[in-house]
């Protein structure tokens, strides 16, 4: 039997200085200016205009700019993006979920020129975000009309014509879509060939055959524009094609897009969890100032149940997203995990802002209470990335090592 | 930055707990239930030291937290977790071996060493009457996991107590589950402490122990329910293809998993919180307590479920985590306690802030 207590030192769960320092700016940049102003797009039923004076003052800050296709870890010791990442993004979704996508910078677009870009593409297509003047965005445009969750039926066809790719098709929920520079388009070179026929291109703002069809009208999360786009013979340089046809062999393509998910799916359940916690904050305030007087009666009791169980499930929710991200920075295979935590925060998140809602009672049925709103915006979190459904799927394929579930 | 891995050193510690478990506890698990764990077996789980592995190197302890323990229970667990609240005998006691004088601990220490098998039982007797006068203590204890326990560390409403089996009336009594422990009615008569505590803040700390300790015993029931369920399915065809690939079952094994791993990490944080001596932890064993519990009675349950007929069959020991797994949720209260617990800590959370509720009520309706 070890005689020291290292097992207890090898686990734990702290934040570290930096991280603490980053969240820092989180907190004054989402209680000054996100909260406000999801509200208010929200409201208005607009998304936030891309030349609003917030992005530039984001940009400067260097949100979105930094960083993009370097090398990470070399040094800070191990890798901590992953972690980093989970970390900010609760707390930017805590203040809105929809602003934070909206903030500048490549988006879903980053992951795959990170795993599929080579070393010039990644320094052509990063190097916008390092204009000091004005704020850039990059998109990720997967999700099809007819193909949701089955990403493998993507019908955005793909052909050669000498140095350019034509694409044909129509793309849509591609988030900042219509501001972005560049769009990460999946497409398939022969539907034929199921997801071996999946190539990425980056897809240039102004490519003749590219545009915009229209911004999707959501239930909640308004603050971001989601794109319907559409390619008609749109004439993409070869040299735009991600990787190369090389990057393609065996099967890269597709595991190309889903490892893009793999990295993403414990950001996005982290997002849930911010949600959440925003609608536990603001009912426990309710219920402090409001409740107080009614004590001793079983609906306060209730009401406390309520308030404990949503803390509860908010905590292990979080957990569940930060030992995904940790795997990912050890760089150790994370695939039920983060499935694992896309599938529980979501769920529990719809759920907190629901009780959040029963918890203000009549008061929260009104728009003016906000927790109609994270109830609303919460939705998205079981749907994209992969539904719900599709995460227990997945987590069941590695758990019976049955290939079809 | 937040971190989950385990040294080799660690793993080792895991790894020769999950060895005892298969190989030795859940094969013996059906002869344990309808026997009892046999006195060769204490003796063999006291030289493998982890009964010990909590209490201080002056009681001839290795001084390890909790953490280290939760993980070590997990693996028993998925063995037998009746035959694991009876081999932990001696560490039941630690929240009280912990906090006595020295002198108090190691005449204790020293029983389980002659007696390995001494057996040890705990309870949370808050709701059920138990009277305090001039420091001695009368009442009834309807179920202990202890057949004939020498000593029961109990939880009354003033404090946390150290009671010796010899100054008790105890009569044996069927469990409906974990009968490798063996169970017992208690009745005190007026039984005179052998060591207590009035503090509050410190009793809640030290209960916390005890519940954090049974949360990691639940994830490892849930766990072993989870993984004979997907064995179990994986193999079995129905419909002309595996049971795990009809989409109803195999999301009903995505959420045991995730399940699982969710409550783990709540005892994981639980331990954490309570070896660094944080003042939440009380806060986070019971949340550790609630989340396994759900797990526990949800994995077992839709084990037997998911095994069909053969599920309701004692060939098969799903049937039997079922019933450990409520029986064992019902210890130290259950969650009735852990959430009365948690609601009067909220409640005084909450009572605490405001200065002027009024204003505040206004502005919240606003």
């Amino acid at each position: 039997m070890p005689d020291r207590n290292r097992l207890t030192a090898m686990v734990h769960f702290e934040i570290d200085p930096e991280t603490t320092r980053l969240l820092e700016m989180v907190r004054w940049l989402g209680r000054e200016y996100m909260r406000p102003l999801g509200i208010e797009a929200d409201r208005k039923h607009q998304p936030i205009p891309a030349d609003h004076p917030f992005y530039k003052q984001v940009w400067d800050l260097g949100i979105g700019r930094r960083g993009w296709g370097e090398e990470q870890g070399s040094s800070e010791g191990p890798h901590r993006a992953a972690r980093r990442g989970v970390v900010l993004a609760e707390e930017m979704a805590y203040w809105d979920r929809g602003v934070a996508v909206s903030l500048p910078g490549p988006g879903l677009g980053a992951p795959p020129i990170l795993l599929l870009g080579t070393p010039e593409q990644k320094q052509r297509f990063f190097s916008v975000f390092n204009d000091p003047e004005r704020p850039h965005w990059g998109a990720f445009a997967m999700t099809e009309p007819g193909a949701g969750s089955d990403v493998a039926a993507i019908r955005t066809r793909a052909r050669r014509e000498g140095d350019y790719w034509v694409l044909t098709g129509e793309k849509m929920f591609c988030s900042n879509g219509a501001r972005a520079d560049w769009v990460v388009v999946w497409a398939t070179i022969d539907p034929a060939l199921g997801r071996e026929g999946h190539r990425a291109f980056v897809v240039e703002r102004g490519t003749p055959g590219f545009r915009v069809e229209r911004i999707e009208d959501k239930m909640g999360l308004v603050a971001y524009e989601s794109a319907a786009l559409v390619f008609e013979d749109c004439r993409v340089p070869a040299a735009n094609l991600l990787g190369g046809e090389e990057a393609y062999r065996e099967r890269a393509g597709f595991k190309g897009a889903m490892q893009s998910f793999n990295a993403t799916r414990p950001m996005v359940a982290a997002m849930a969890i911010g949600i959440a916690r925003a609608a536990l904050d603001r009912a426990t305030e309710f219920v402090r100032t409001a409740y107080r007087q009614m004590a001793p009666t079983a609906r306060y009791r209730r009401i406390l149940d309520k308030l404990l169980w949503m803390e509860r499930k908010i905590a292990c929710g979080r957990w569940l997203c930060w030992r995904a991200a940790y795997l990912a920075d050890m760089q150790q295979p994370n695939i039920t995990e983060a499935s694992m935590a896309k599938a529980y925060c979501p769920q529990i998140a719809q759920e907190a802002t629901s009780l959040a809602m029963e918890v203000l009672s009549d008061l929260g049925a009104t728009k003016d209470a906000l927790v109609e709103k994270w109830f609303r915006d919460v939705k998205a979190m079981d749907i994209v990335e992969g539904t719900g459904q599709i995460q227990r799927r997945i987590i069941a394929r590695q758990l019976t090592g049955l290939a079809e579930v | 930055m937040f971190q989950f891995s385990f040294d080799p050193e660690d793993q080792l510690v895991q790894e020769t707990a999950s060895a005892f478990a298969r190989e030795i506890l859940r094969p013996a698990s059906r002869t344990h239930e309808r026997n009892g764990v046999p006195v060769e077996l204490f003796r063999q789980y006291q030289e493998l030291g982890f009964a010990s592995m909590e209490l201080s190197p002056s009681l001839e302890g290795s001084g390890q937290g909790l953490l280290a323990k939760v993980v070590v229970l997990e693996e028993l667990a998925w063995g037998d977790p009746g035959a694991t609240l009876a081999l932990e005998n001696l560490s039941w006691l630690q929240p009280a071996l912990a906090t006595m004088p020295e002198q108090q601990a190691r005449a204790i220490v020293a029983e389980f060493q002659a007696q390995p098998h001494t057996r040890v039982a705990f309870a949370d007797g808050r709701d059920l009457g138990m009277e305090i006068q001039a420091g001695r203590v009368s009442g009834h204890l309807p179920f202990v996991p202890a057949h004939r326990p020498a000593w029961l560390l109990l939880r009354t409403a003033t404090g946390l107590l150290l009671v010796k089996g010899e100054d008790v009336e105890t009569e044996p009594v069927p469990g409906a589950g974990v009968e490798a422990a063996g169970g017992a009615k208690v009745t005190l008569h007026g039984a005179h402490p052998y060591w207590g505590t009035a503090d509050s803040t410190e009793t809640e700390r030290l209960w916390s122990r005890t519940r954090i300790a049974l949360a990691a015993l639940f994830v490892g029931v849930a766990r072993a329910a989870h993984e004979y369920a997907v064995e179990y399915t994986r193999t079995r065809n129905v419909f002309g293809r595996p049971i795990a690939q009809h989409q109803g079952p195999a999301f009903l094994l995505a959420d045991m998993r995730t399940a699982i791993e969710a409550a783990r990490l709540a005892t994981w944080y639980a331990a954490k919180a309570y070896d660094s001596g944080a003042s939440d932890a009380p806060r986070w064993a019971a949340h550790a307590f609630l989340e396994g519990t759900e797990c526990a009675l949800a994995c077992t349950r839709d084990a037997v479920q998911l095994l069909g007929g053969h599920g309701f069959l004692r060939d098969h020991l799903v049937e039997k985590w079922m019933r450990d797994a409520r029986v064992l949720t019902l210890l130290c209260g259950g969650r009735d306690s852990a959430s009365e617990d948690l609601l009067r800590w909220k409640d005084g959370e909450l009572q605490l802030v405001s200065a002027n509720p009024e204003a505040e009520r206004k502005e919240a309706q606003t």
